[in-house]
């Protein structure tokens, strides 16, 4: 395969991006129109993707393979982008500064995302989030003239210095002790090595905590509270949806694919950073007034359920992280279209500026309940089926019994947990005393159409993820077989009875013969 | 396979919840209609399945089936047997019950209808479910509007001393949710370890192989998260203030419906599930049952609040079913099921009777009530049947259940077993100490200075009343209704004939043949 027919959907960003510079540059154009534009390109784009692209096709050496993993992250990432570009443009028409830079950047920060998603090099990877991550500085401190945005933009800068660090630093040692940077190339070295020796454990820890850093996981996820807040509302829904799942995208490709050898050594560190995780973001969330910050807690909190579910290193993992991560970014993106809807509105970004919103804007305050319930996992919203995938995905606990069950009870604690503070915005909108805030807002409510299509399209969709989650879990199912996994014992052993008859009942000799033996 | 009276329960609420949203800005009467009539057909159906439900067959009938993921071992089935046919007409017949009792004059009443609707479709669908999974799902369908229920139309002007309404939904809900995480584990650590699926008619032959001590932790775990819903002694405090708090539709859908599921949940992880771990556990039900039968009367009789009188009754009596479910034969399982049905029927008659009061009165407190029966006769009546049929006296269906409970359990043999008998029928006593005398205070004795003139009563709660004293009178006069299904339900061979004095455990009488 052609280098230019493997990237050309990157081509075509990077392309959009110049061509929206080079416009600006040229001509005033409206910010409104042209973020729209943008964001009906990427839409097409998607489209576009979704109907040509194959799996496995592979440039020099596999270096950069579109697999079905790949083409599920490829995929969520140009909705996120287009879907983000959307509040741009509209955050841009009602803030009126020049919007066409933090487009550009957006677009190749997805550029990035794309090839975060793909890359099967440590090299590439390495590049891959540079370019994701230094479009993210950028974007975090625009405008600069806004307060708090810079003070985010170097918070933000600092820590990605250090993984920057971190991930070349880790780099050096696998190459030193695999003497390749291909994931495939490392992983039969790592497998042929039966001690993990010091500079291969020094190495694979510098690299997952790189990108710790960029999911946000415990200890590095101080900056997503202070970031998300600083940042304006587009960059802050960026960075929780798009930028969360390339990250994710990274990180299983190097544990279930270049690392996965080591399962057994990363897997108890990953159970105890998850742990951590869940339960520092849920309970860092509970005293939060503003509805940023919130969400920064919350998406570490998040993280901490995914990380959970890759303990495992089963197939059935990655089919757990993929559809929580699918319905993560539209449970999240609704989220924000209702922050802006709001802000729109003149409300700011508290949460006691949600009061009386049921009376206010009753449509709005059920998208919000849904985006909210989905978050927490309710049925029949799809962030229900996805814990329970989360919970499922982790059978051979034999293995660290102790310190598994240990951190399953943390995971459910801080889910009970998220419940306050997810429930508590629900008591804020049905609550009818309206705030100073609120009732400063004018009576009418005055929402944005495209925003309100778009808040309608991702709550249908996190409804129908929930009730029909049948092609979409089959989708990410056949991406999880891009890894050479085993499958989990139970799905196995489901699938190995899935020929027996449900309404054939256990015949009547069987079972009490088992019955009487277990007596 | 599709059969219409198994979908209709779920789906014709979830369509009268639509329609009544859609016709929010309509007359509230004719909303009301178009509300009760969800119920109605759900009702119906209910009573059609109840009438030609063949109580030899073993297994479910009237399945409706589709598949959800077959690679997990999930498709939603929905399907009757004895015990949740009983739980169904429960269900149904509360819920419309609710519905008709509900005003819907109360602002923004097109929402609290469609959240009962709601509550109504997920409470069918919980008994309706064959898989453990789907139980589950719908189970937790009651979550938001619980907690909405409860937050946004909590009574206006609740006495000093009771919390905020936001906190006690907030705590309720945390309760719940914490049972509902802890049961999800166990579902997903089950489904784990599973060789097929978790329906309830096949979920034994999947869990053959389970590691028993991975089983006694799973039911375990269960258990706790099934007494936390339910709200059992010692993981009550939740639900007391709920029914202080929330209006009376809310208080008769979720005091008599929903606090089944955990019941419910419990009688199938013994029966289907794992049915050698709760023969093991079986003692520490009991004897928690016991406990909850002595501590809620006790906490009942110290109550001047008749929420909270209720509130307290309504543990006291899921000790009865919890002993049931711990002697675990075929007698006490289906004594189980009546049980929880005649009490689903008192709670509901309760709350809505304890609501009008409130309405008319201004007060539900006992202390500062008396001699209401002269101004308030129809009230007063309503009242006495409540008493009456809260402390299980002949003719009322509690009366019915409880006597197939403690004839069950005498017959279960050994010291133990006679003790808690005993325990429970001392519980009786108890149960009507505490009815009669909150009854008296209220009504009989001398009338209350000061007292203002009571307000009339609202015909419709009335008539739910009436509704439910029927089907009290009627299951207690004629349990057979639907006893003969119960008590034929485990029907695998000729053993199945036997008379209802057969005290040996279901399991292992089935184990025999």
């Amino acid at each position: 395969m052609s280098l230019l027919a493997a990237f050309h959907i990157e081509a075509i960003l990077v392309g959009l991006a110049l061509f929206t510079l080079l416009l600006s540059s040229v001509r005033a154009v409206d910010p409104q129109r042209l973020g729209r534009a943008l964001a009906a390109g990427v839409l097409l784009l998607f489209f576009y993707s979704l109907v040509t692209q194959q799996a496995a096709s592979a440039v020099e050496g596999s270096v950069y393979r579109i697999d079905d993993l790949a083409l599920v992250f490829r995929q969520l990432c140009l909705v996120a982008t287009a879907l983000v570009l959307l509040l741009a443009s509209e955050y841009s028409a009602r803030s009126r500064y020049p919007a066409a830079e933090q487009f550009a950047l957006m677009l190749l920060a997805a550029t990035g995302m794309l090839v975060l998603c793909t890359a099967r090099d440590f090299v590439l990877l390495f590049v891959a989030l540079e370019l994701l991550t230094t479009a993210s500085y950028v974007l975090v401190a625009f405008p600069r003239t806004e307060p708090g945005r810079v003070e985010a933009s170097v918070k933000y800068l600092a820590m990605g210095a250090l993984s920057t660090a971190f991930i070349a630093y880790g780099t050096s040692f696998v190459f030193g002790t695999t003497g390749s940077t291909g994931y495939d190339a490392v992983r039969e070295a790592l497998s042929k090595t039966p001690e993990l020796g010091l500079s291969q454990g020094l190495g694979v820890t510098f690299v997952l905590a790189a990108l710790a850093f960029k999911v946000a996981a415990v200890p590095a996820h101080m900056w997503a509270p202070d970031v998300y807040q600083g940042a304006s509302l587009p960059v802050t829904a960026f960075l929780a949806t798009g930028s969360k799942c390339a990250a994710f995208a990274a990180l299983l490709r190097l544990l279930f694919d270049a690392f996965l050898p080591l399962q057994p050594h990363w897997a108890p560190l990953l159970l105890i950073v998850a742990g951590a995780t869940a339960v520092w973001g849920s309970f860092g969330a509970l005293r939060q007034t503003d509805l940023r910050r919130l969400m920064g807690y919350s998406s570490v909190t998040h993280t901490g359920y995914l990380l959970f579910a890759a303990v495992s290193g089963a197939a059935l993992s990655v089919t757990a992280i993929l559809f929580y991560l699918v319905q993560y970014v539209f449970s999240t993106l609704a989220c924000f279209f209702v922050i802006a809807q709001l802000t729109r509105n003149g409300g700011g970004y508290s949460i006691a500026g949600l009061s009386g919103l049921n009376r206010r804007a009753p449509w709005l305050s059920w998208m919000m309940a849904a985006s909210l319930l989905s978050l927490t996992g309710i049925p029949p919203l799809s962030g229900f089926l996805a814990k329970y995938l989360v919970l499922v995905a982790v059978p051979n606990y034999e293995a660290f019994a102790p310190l598994y069950f240990i951190v399953l009870g943390l995971v459910l604690i801080a889910i009970v947990v998220s419940v306050v503070y997810y429930f508590g915005i629900l008591r804020t909108m049905w609550s009818d005393a309206p705030s100073q805030e609120a009732a400063s807002q004018e009576a009418s409510f005055n929402s944005d159409r495209t925003l309100g299509g778009a808040l309608l399209a991702c709550v249908a969709l996190i409804l129908m993820l929930g009730v029909y989650p049948e092609p979409l879990l089959g989708w990410v199912e056949r991406a999880s077989q891009s890894f050479e996994l085993k499958p989990s014992a139970a799905a196995a052993r489901v699938a190995g009875n899935a020929e027996l008859p449900v309404d054939a009942a256990p015949s009547a000799e069987a079972v009490p013969a088992n019955a009487a033996a277990a007596r | 396979m599709i059969d219409a009276l198994t979908w209709i329960p779920v789906v014709a609420p979830l369509l009268g919840a639509a329609l009544v949203v859609a016709l929010a800005s309509q007359d509230p009467g004719v909303r009301r209609m178009v509300a009760i009539m969800g119920p109605a057909l759900a009702l119906g159906a209910a009573l059609i399945a109840l009438l030609t439900f063949d109580p030899n067959q073993a297994g479910y009938q009237f399945e409706t089936r589709v598949s959800w993921l077959p690679q997990y071992g999930l498709s939603l089935r929905l399907g009757l047997d004895a015990t949740s046919l009983a739980l169904l007409l429960l269900s149904c017949f509360v819920g419309f019950c609710a519905l008709l009792a509900s005003n819907p004059r109360d602002e923004r009443s097109a929402e609290h209808q469609a959240l009962l609707l709601l509550t109504l479709a997920a409470c069918n669908g919980a008994f309706l479910s064959i898989n453990f999974f789907f139980f589950y799902f719908f189970a937790e369908l009651t979550t938001l509007p619980k907690y909405l229920l409860i937050v946004r139309w909590a009574r206006r002007g609740a006495e000093n001393g009771t919390p905020n309404a936001a906190q006690v939904a907030l705590q309720a809900t945390l309760y719940v949710l914490l049972g509902a995480m802890a049961l999800l584990a166990v579902v997903a650590l089950l489904f784990a370890n599973a060789t097929g699926p978790l329906d309830f008619d096949v979920a034994r032959a999947s869990l053959a192989n389970l590691d028993p001590k991975l089983a006694l932790v799973a039911y375990a775990v269960a258990a706790l998260a099934l007494g936390l819903w339910s709200g059992l002694w010692p993981l009550h405090s939740w639900a007391p203030p709920v029914y202080t708090a929330a209006m009376a539709p809310t208080n008769m859908l979720f005091g008599g419906v929903v606090k089944c599921f955990g019941l419910y949940g419990l009688l199938r992880l013994g029966t289907s599930l794992l049915p050698e771990a709760a023969t093991t556990f079986g003692p520490v039900l009991a004897a928690l049952g016991a406990i909850n039968i002595l501590y809620g009367a006790w906490a009942a009789m110290r109550q001047r609040d008749w929420n909270r009188v209720l509130a307290f009754a309504s543990i006291s009596h899921a000790g009865y079913t919890l002993i049931a479910l711990g002697v675990g034969s075929q007698v006490t399982l289906a004594a189980a099921a009546t049980l929880m049905l005649a009490h689903g029927l008192v709670t509901g008659l309760g709350f809505v009777l304890t609501d009008e009061l409130e309405w008319s009165v201004g007060t539900r407190d006992t202390s500062s009530l008396g001699g209401l029966a002269k101004p308030l006769p129809l009230l007063s009546l309503g009242f006495v049947a409540l008493a009456i049929a809260g402390s299980g006296i002949p003719g009322t269906a509690t009366f019915a259940a409880e006597l197939m409970m403690f004839f069950g359990t005498w017959a279960h043999g050994g010291a133990a077993a006679q003790a808690i008998t005993a325990i429970a029928i001392f519980g009786v006593v108890l149960s009507a100490t505490y009815m009669f005398s909150a009854l008296h205070s209220t009504f009989f004795g001398e009338t209350a200075q000061g007292a203002a003139e009571p307000r009339k009563l609202r015909p419709l709660p009335l008539v739910a009343a009436a509704l439910l004293v029927f089907a009290t009178v009627l299951l207690g006069v004629f349990p057979r209704v639907v006893t003969d299904a119960l008590a034929a339900k485990p029907v695998p061979s000729a053993a199945a004939n036997e008379p209802l004095s057969d005290g040996a455990p279901a399991k292992s009488a089935e184990m025999d043949q």
